[in-house]
């Protein structure tokens, strides 16, 4: 990693002269709070996007590569990734789904274009958000945590499918 | 959060003056940080802090996940500054004798090292408030207004590349 030298740093610092330097998020620290039910569903569209994210680096593919086999414009593949209350078309959904080898019906609730039958779902999404971080290349703790979610979305659809 | 209640007096005073002067006042002034502390909670979130003689001099907040390159390579992972403020004591529009300067400075080389170390070569993204697009605008690329942002606020980036340029002297 390299750093800045002093010599350099000083002089930055007097370029920087006391003025303003802040800056605001996407998700302004003043925001009003939002209704019950959309905070409800918020960690679990966290777990979608991240899922996404998490699921098309473990199968080693860039957005580029994901845009182009799905069909799926990239602006609509950075809107999913870094965009929490972006809620895709089902159609976008299924063609990620298939790509991603995730199961249909548990990515449509997930991406908020369905209703979960139970708790587990949401469960283990607010268990995977509460774990989930960027990184560009995924490690051990990321693999552990996406296999664990990937296994309860696939377990869902086999006990849905019994039903 | 601590700076919330270190900084508050000063901010007081400083509004104080500002509102018997009829001057506009930073809007950011009714952040409230104590409902976005249990972002914290999740790992794709960092604060940073610099202290010194005891007090908090500036104060940032990072997210792994928020947003990703705009700037060619398009695409690719960057660190994203949520939040990031100087206490009101190093602000030359606050105060006639700034404490430090270089908070902000130091700021951006600690999130350009943490970018490197997450794998993301020093790439990060901002969204500057009006009176702060000069400073960035010297280091990062200017991206323009954001319609995806609650307020409007330009977009900020610096690639991999400004990175280097930054912690080199280039620029």
């Amino acid at each position: 990693m390299m750093r800045m030298s002093n010599e350099l740093f000083l002089k930055r610092a007097a370029e920087e002269d006391g003025c303003m330097i802040s800056a605001i998020g996407l998700k302004p620290l003043y925001a009003k709070t939002a209704e019950p039910a959309q905070q409800a569903g918020e960690p679990v569209r966290f777990a979608f996007r991240t899922l996404i994210s998490y699921r098309r680096r473990a199968l080693r593919l860039t957005m580029e590569d994901v845009a182009q086999k799905a069909k799926v414009e990239l602006d609509e593949l950075l809107e999913i990734e870094e965009n929490a209350s972006y809620v895709p078309e089902p159609r976008t959904v299924q063609k990620l789904a298939g790509l991603l080898k995730l199961p249909i019906e548990e990515l449509l609730v997930l991406s908020g274009n369905a209703t979960a039958a139970n708790a587990v779902l949401t469960e283990a999404a607010v268990r995977f958000a509460a774990r989930s971080r960027a990184v560009e290349k995924l490690n051990r703790e990321q693999n552990d945590a996406l296999n664990e979610f990937v296994k309860v979305l696939v377990d869902q659809k086999a006990s849905a499918r019994k039903k | 959060m601590a700076a919330h209640l270190d900084w508050a007096p000063v901010r007081l005073e400083a509004l104080t003056r500002l509102f018997e002067t009829k001057e506009s006042w930073p809007e950011h002034w009714h952040w409230d940080w104590s409902k976005k502390a249990d972002l914290l909670d999740l790992l794709a979130y960092r604060c940073m802090g610099i202290e010194c003689e005891g007090h908090l001099q500036g104060l940032m907040m990072t997210s792994t996940i928020a947003k990703n390159s705009r700037l060619r390579p398009r695409g690719k992972a960057i660190l994203y500054i949520e939040y990031i403020e100087s206490a009101p004591w190093n602000l030359k529009a606050l105060v006639e004798n700034p404490k430090y300067s270089g908070v902000g400075i130091a700021l951006l080389e600690a999130a350009i090292e943490f970018s490197e170390e997450e794998g993301f070569g020093g790439r990060i993204g901002l969204h500057s408030l009006p009176q702060s697009e000069e400073f960035y605008r010297n280091y990062m690329t200017d991206m323009g207004p954001d319609p995806d942002h609650a307020e409007g606020l330009r977009y900020f980036e610096m690639s991999a590349e400004q990175a280097r340029a930054f912690l080199e002297g280039r620029k």
